[in-house]
């Protein structure tokens, strides 16, 4: 098993490792990330015809503190 | 199974039937978790009625497909409507401007046709994103720079006619005006190819736009005429260095010239690059960093001037005025950027001084001087697009930060076209900063600038946010088109804008009761009589949707 740690900005992520990894038919990914991430991920999984299999969002945590998370499982 | 309207279930199941002849089944889409992933991410009636939603996805892979689809859409009334690779979230993303329209989705016509660095174009199919060519070029090591939007995940194809634009040098970053040639099929399922591409033996497709006789390209973007099957682009060469340079004026009143000699560095080609207009004394930082404004807010400030500039009007006041030139804070500050030879740009930068010292107090700093390609190592430290590199990093936008404790589901842009004056800067802020309060909306910290993506003209714009309550949504769909009512009554127009507000948009280009809009719905029960392709996009209407609607 891969994993991979972002902070903020997936550009490196899907360039160099999930671009590839999905047009190739890789398998399912999972993860635990901002909301926001997540929308980008989905956005592009949907390029491979993707979709979020499953996905539970945490509560919010107090406003100045970590961001709010949110874990999910992108799959076919 | 969802359904068009207008089109009953029995030729509905009789459409897919075809359909699926034609691409096989796994390329029909009809479930509700496959047309989920077509729906509007911002959009701003997010699991309202009114929300628009596809009733079905098609995904063909080639442009014969796209024909027999079309054909099949014809004989049974099916409406279409096509995207390249649907992400301009914002304006409307994947879902349909008529609601129910089975979407015709390209990103499958994803092959980069040619890519010419002896004379810098490239021939691509609509499934092609800014990262796709981008990898295209580097993995070939060929020597020219593509111009993407930020984000750049999106389509070449389909954010050049959208009317998108970049950050690289002027005559790339409008990308519709960056095209060259254009494959399109028309709605009865023919084939036409524009410019010199109506040559059989075409040797100069992606070299020369205009052919001979009626120039019709402009007519396939923003509208629904036709399919874009094809399109080339003309691309930058690599430039051999990078210069960015900042201008810093201390005077409320140094915008207007600040604006004018601008304008006449780039209507001569003095300054190429996206000119990026700040305000450190405001806290309206530049664009090119505007990732990190939502990050971290507009910056640390004294709580003196935190103070004069809430108590300041448009931005100002004379204390502020007096605060900015006794501490040295820029009032304005406009970042240039510089590419070619490093001989040339430095006399361009040259130049640039001579003409603002026109201005009295000016400064000036170099802010980077390096020779390209840049160290792939050092690419983040920039705004990345301004190198023509594609990057996601723009979603910071709405992300939650400690500067952004609740953030926005996504945005709606607002964005009119103004003059190219500071007058008219300070007139929109105006006008929209009184709109912005009487209608109650988020739309200003304090002051805002435009961006100057394009030459000769501004855009001025603004985030309205969409929220996960309904009400509010309500309350900010209300209030976008007063503001595009408030707009046009000043002259000012929208370059573009989501679905939903098309019809709001395009009321206002009424000049001659409305024969722009008379002229396009000529073209439409002309060119496409029963009405398949994208209805309503640009609020561009089959005649028997127009008159249902009247």
């Amino acid at each position: 098993m891969r994993t991979a740690a972002i902070r903020g900005d997936i550009t490196a992520l899907w360039l160099n490792d999930l671009k590839s990894h999905w047009r190739s038919g890789g398998a399912v990914i999972a993860g635990m990330t901002t909301p926001r991430t997540l929308l980008c991920l989905e956005q592009l999984a949907h390029d491979t015809w993707r979709r979020v299999l499953e996905r539970v969002a945490y509560p919010s945590a107090p406003a100045g503190s970590d961001p709010q998370l949110v874990s999910w499982i992108i799959g076919l | 199974m969802r359904v068009p309207p207008n089109v009953s279930p029995n030729d509905f199941a009789s459409a897919l039937m075809e359909f699926r002849r034609v691409l096989g089944d796994e390329w029909v889409f009809t479930s509700d978790e496959d047309l989920d992933l077509y729906r509007d991410a911002y959009s701003p009636f997010m699991n309202e009625p009114e929300e628009r939603v596809a009733s079905g996805a098609l995904a063909p892979i080639s442009t014969e497909q796209v024909q027999q689809i079309v054909r099949i859409a014809n004989r049974y009334r099916i409406p279409l409507y096509t995207i390249s690779t649907g992400k301009n979230l914002g304006y409307g993303g994947s879902a349909p401007a008529y609601s129910g329209s089975v979407v015709l989705d390209l990103k499958r016509m994803n092959r980069i046709l040619e890519v010419n660095e002896a004379n810098a174009y490239a021939l691509v199919e609509p499934g092609v994103s800014y990262f796709d060519l981008y990898r295209y070029i580097q993995e070939r090591k060929l020597k020219v720079w593509i111009d993407c939007p930020d984000p750049g995940w999106g389509s070449v194809i389909g954010n050049a006619i959208d009317r998108g634009g970049g950050y690289t040098a002027a005559n790339y970053r409008n990308h519709f005006d960056a095209h060259c040639g254009m494959e399109v099929v028309l709605p009865n399922g023919e084939l036409l190819r524009t410019g010199m591409g109506a040559i059989p033996e075409a040797q100069t497709w992606q070299q020369f736009k205009s052919a001979c006789g009626p120039w019709i390209d402009g007519i396939f973007s923003q509208s629904n005429y036709g399919i874009v099957t094809k399109m080339g682009f003309w691309l930058m060469p690599q430039p051999e260095a990078y210069m960015r340079c900042a201008v810093s004026l201390s005077r409320y009143a140094d915008l207007s010239p600040l604006v004018e000699i601008l304008n006449y560095l780039e209507n001569s080609r003095i300054t190429q690059g996206f000119p990026d207009i700040s305000s450190p004394l405001l806290g309206y930082g530049p664009i090119g960093q505007i990732q990190l404004f939502f990050e971290r807010g507009p910056g640390k400030s004294s709580p003196e001037q935190q103070k004069l500039v809430s108590g300041a009007k448009l931005g100002f006041s004379p204390e502020l005025e007096a605060y900015a030139v006794e501490s040295g804070t820029p009032y304005w500050e406009v970042l240039l950027s510089y590419y070619g030879p490093m001989e040339v740009i430095e006399a361009q930068w040259r130049a640039t001084q001579r003409h603002f010292s026109a201005i009295q107090g000016t400064k000036f700093r170099i802010v980077d001087r390096v020779t390209l390609p840049l160290d792939p190592a050092r690419i983040e430290s920039y705004h990345e697009p301004e190198f023509g590199v594609p990057s996601l990093r723009a979603f910071s936008i709405g992300a939650r930060t400690p500067w952004t404790p609740t953030p926005s589901k996504g945005h709606m842009w607002f964005s009119p076209i103004i003059p190219r004056t500071g007058d008219a800067i300070i007139e929109a802020n105006r006008v929209f900063g009184e709109a912005a309060r009487q209608l109650d909306m988020p739309l200003f910290q304090t002051f805002c600038l435009p961006a100057c993506y394009w030459e000769r003209a501004f855009i001025f714009i603004l985030a309205t946010p969409v929220t996960e309550d309904p009400a509010t949504n309500r309350h900010y769909r209300e209030g976008f088109r007063k503001l595009i009512e408030i707009g046009g009554q000043h002259g000012w127009g929208e370059y573009r804008t989501a679905p939903v507000f098309q019809q709001a948009v395009t009321d206002v280009y009424s000049f001659n009761n409305h024969a722009l809009r008379g002229f396009h719905e000529t073209l439409k029960d002309a060119i496409d009589p029963n009405g398949i392709l994208s209805a309503g996009r640009y609020a561009i209407w089959p005649r028997y949707l127009r008159e249902k609607q009247s």
